[in-house]
């Protein structure tokens, strides 16, 4: 596919395809029964293919090999891809949140890796948190001090999605005086395989090895690695939570969607399925992934259209909390004691460990509130606090 | 035709002020507004904006008859006797011909005839025969009525299932309405309300109840958002529920925060609060809804994805 078509058309485009079981795409069947890394692999391999096809490249810029056509086409691709019983690559999570912000504050950088992370063939990691900067991220300390061409960097991140198996790394720096909170921070996109670069995958609660801590240990980068101006990391990281809102909910709800109609299969295996109980359970997680899915669809809608996406938006990662929860909470309800029993069961355990952290990374669900309270519903602020949160203080 | 944000504005306050002044004959004062061109350029709008502005004054005339009356393309002065509580919406059971026992509500005033819903379409009735007394309930204030009583009835006219998709979609106007006016008594109480020489607004614990019914709220609002923009009855009522259930988090959170002010009947939260567990307890109640659509995905049935992007 590859002439540019209208959004009705795409989406009637690709779900024939998926539905018409390609070839292509039948290795991919059982990624459910995956470990970690192989999962990841296997999501590389599916953006590869839908690249090559054509279905991925709508939604984003020539620059990056793309076809145009904006967010919703890709809020489209993943949609589909999750209702065909397949998955959202896991490259996608952190490339919806990146490729845009490269795309826009770094366009040779953008120019020269972009093609490559959106079909497959490398992964990014998003390089935010350290071990004393978590919600209040403006803390951060990882100090690139400038060289001759570039910077040397030294610190620490920690929870880096995927950053074991990343390419390179979208990294926050401190490149002001260390008290110069969201004033001071830059953003260099760092090779993972660089000298003085030390990884180590941390064990999630599931077993699963989805997250390292990172040491920098003077690591050189070059000044062309910069995403946009000394000191407008800051700006950068506020433009790119607009995609993490809206994209991000876009992609989990389609996996959610698909996820509740798995755990209703499950029950119908087991006889379980005329129960009412059981109903009322998978009826309030179905109301619950609609909410997200509406609310995003308007959100990735004003992002379309160009408009900034505001503090309101801290509703949908609310809402994202609240979906994701359900549905791992109402399998874990239904499934009974099986569900923390049974080998079959370990996928839905991890994707219950998972759902836990939906209302912890990404800006906690108490920071969400806050941001709420004080700039959509204009409450009074709290008084023992130092700084604002997710607005310079 | 399309009625731009302004126009929608001005219309809202129109309403607004006719509600205020307790119409005592709804047609005609709609009749006055102009109502029948704002049908006719925008129905959707015209009915949302009806019933949430009848909803945050409380009002006990029928707007959701004019409503419906609009979607069947009858005068606004229609009259209906409305399906019972956990009775379906589609109305009475059928076979619906001969003597029929029926059990219904009149959402206001009690006029000499209605129309009765079953067998797909409406029935012309005269009500004399039928036994009309009030409702007491979570809400007497809003003026219903339960009609009871045989009635012949020969062949149903119109088709039912316009009506009802528009009362679903504006009883969930409603209950947002209300969602949104119990939010905002509570944000208005929150920072007024000193207690340890600060707004209790400034404490977190205040701000996250608040802030956490905002965003159940915002989310609602997109589900009925989308289900009138994608239409169809599953999503009007998948919505309908949305908004019963964000309403009924407003309504735990806004009478947490305001303290025992928020239980006293002379304090406007409680009326908001009541009001909106009556309207989620009508016509389909927000619990069968969400079991229904509970039973379908069990039962290997796709429920409708209401949303696209
Ligand atoms: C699965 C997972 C994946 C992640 N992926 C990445 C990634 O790819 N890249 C990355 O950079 N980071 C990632 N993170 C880290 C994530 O962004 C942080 O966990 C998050 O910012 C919260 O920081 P923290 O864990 O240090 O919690 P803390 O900030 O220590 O918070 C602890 C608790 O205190 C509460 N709290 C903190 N401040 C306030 C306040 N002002 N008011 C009220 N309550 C408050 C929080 O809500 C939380 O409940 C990931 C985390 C998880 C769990």
């Amino acid at each position: 596919m590859t002439a540019p078509t209208s959004l009705e058309e795409y989406r009637v485009e690709l779900r024939d395809w998926l539905s018409s079981d390609p070839a292509a795409l039948r290795d991919l069947r059982g990624w459910a029964e995956l470990e970690h890394e192989r999962y990841v692999a296997l999501g590389q391999e599916l953006s590869a293919i839908t690249w090559e096809r054509g279905f991925k490249r709508f939604g984003w810029p020539v620059e990056v090999g793309g076809l145009g056509g904006g967010p919703r086409y890709r809020a489209v691709y993943y949609d589909e891809l999750c209702a065909a019983g397949l998955f959202v690559p896991e490259g996608d999570f952190s490339g919806e949140v990146l490729g845009p912000a490269v795309i826009r504050y770094a366009p040779a950088l953008a120019a020269e890796y972009g093609a490559a992370m959106l079909s497959g063939r490398e992964l990014w990691g998003q390089g935010f948190s350290e071990p004393e900067a978590g919600s209040d991220l403006a803390a951060l300390r990882t100090r690139a001090t400038p060289t001759e061409g570039g910077y040397l960097v030294n610190g620490q991140k920690v929870w880096t999605s995927n950053g074991h198996l990343a390419d390179r790394l979208f990294t926050l720096v401190r490149t002001g005086p260390a008290d110069s909170r969201h004033r001071g921070i830059s953003v260099l996109f760092i090779d993972a395989d660089s000298p003085g670069v030390l990884r180590r995958p941390l064990e999630f609660a599931s077993g699963a090895h989805e997250m390292c801590e990172t040491f920098f240990d003077d690591v050189t980068v070059p000044t062309a690695r910069r995403i946009g101006a000394e000191n407008e990391g800051w700006a950068i990281a506020m433009f790119l939570l607009q995609f993490e809102r809206a994209m991000y909910s876009a992609q989990r709800q389609a996996w959610l969607l698909a996820r509740l109609r798995e755990l209703a299969a499950q029950l119908r295996r087991t006889g379980q399925s005329g129960d009412p109980a059981a109903a009322d359970v998978l009826g309030r997680a179905w109301l619950a992934v609609s909410l997200l899915r509406t609310k995003s669809a308007q959100t990735v809608a004003r992002l379309d259209a160009g408009e900034t996406v505001g503090p309101a938006a801290s509703a949908d990662k609310v809402l994202l909390a609240a979906a994701e929860q359900g549905v791992l909470d109402a399998a874990r309800e239904l499934l009974g004691a099986g569900f923390d029993a049974l080998d079959e069961n370990a996928s839905w355990r991890a994707q219950w460990w998972y759902s836990r952290a939906s209302s912890i990374y990404g800006g906690s669900a108490e920071i969400q509130r806050t941001i709420l309270a004080d700039r959509v519903l204009g409450l009074p602020p709290e008084q023992a606090r130092a700084a604002r949160i997710g607005a310079p203080s | 035709m399309t009625v731009d944000a302004a126009t929608a504005e001005l219309l809202r306050g129109s309403l607004a002020s006719m509600f205020g002044d307790r119409p005592h004959d709804l047609a005609t004062a709609l009749d006055e507004l102009g109502w029948a061109d704002v049908v006719d350029a925008d129905t959707e709008l015209a009915q949302d904006l009806l019933m949430a502005e009848h909803a945050r004054a409380l009002s006990t005339a029928p707007a959701l008859d004019a409503v419906a009356a609009a979607a069947l393309g009858l005068a606004a002065s229609t009259r209906f006797v409305w399906p019972y509580f956990g009775a379906s919406s589609r109305g009475l059971p059928s076979p619906c011909s001969g003597l029929v026992e029926v059990r219904g509500l009149l959402l206001g005033d009690i006029p000499d005839a209605a129309m009765v819903p079953g067998g797909g379409g409406v029935f012309s009735c005269d009500l004399a025969s039928l036994e009309v007394r009030p409702i007491g309930g979570v809400d007497p204030t809003a003026g219903w009525h339960l009609v009871s009583g045989t009635l012949r009835l020969s062949r149903p006219e119109r088709d039912w299932a316009l009506a009802e998709l528009a009362a679903t979609r504006g009883l969930a106007s409603s209950l947002l309405a209300l969602a949104e006016s119990a939010l905002e008594v509570a944000i208005a109480h929150v920072r007024s309300r000193h207690q340890f020489g600060q707004a209790v607004g400034s404490y977190q614990g205040v701000r996250h109840r608040l802030a956490g019914a905002y965003a159940a709220l915002a989310g609602a609002q997109s589900l009925l958002t989308a289900a009138t923009v994608e239409g169809g009855l599953p999503a009007a009522r998948l919505a309908k529920a949305a908004a019963g259930r964000a309403h009924d988090r407003v309504a735990r959170e806004a009478i947490q925060v305001c303290g025992a002010v928020g239980l006293s009947a002379e304090f406007p939260l409680a009326g908001f609060v009541r009001r909106g567990f009556l309207l989620d307890a009508f016509f389909a109640s927000g619990r069968d809804i969400i079991r229904s659509f509970g039973q379908a995905l069990a039962d290997g049935a796709d429920p409708v994805r209401v949303g696209k992007f």
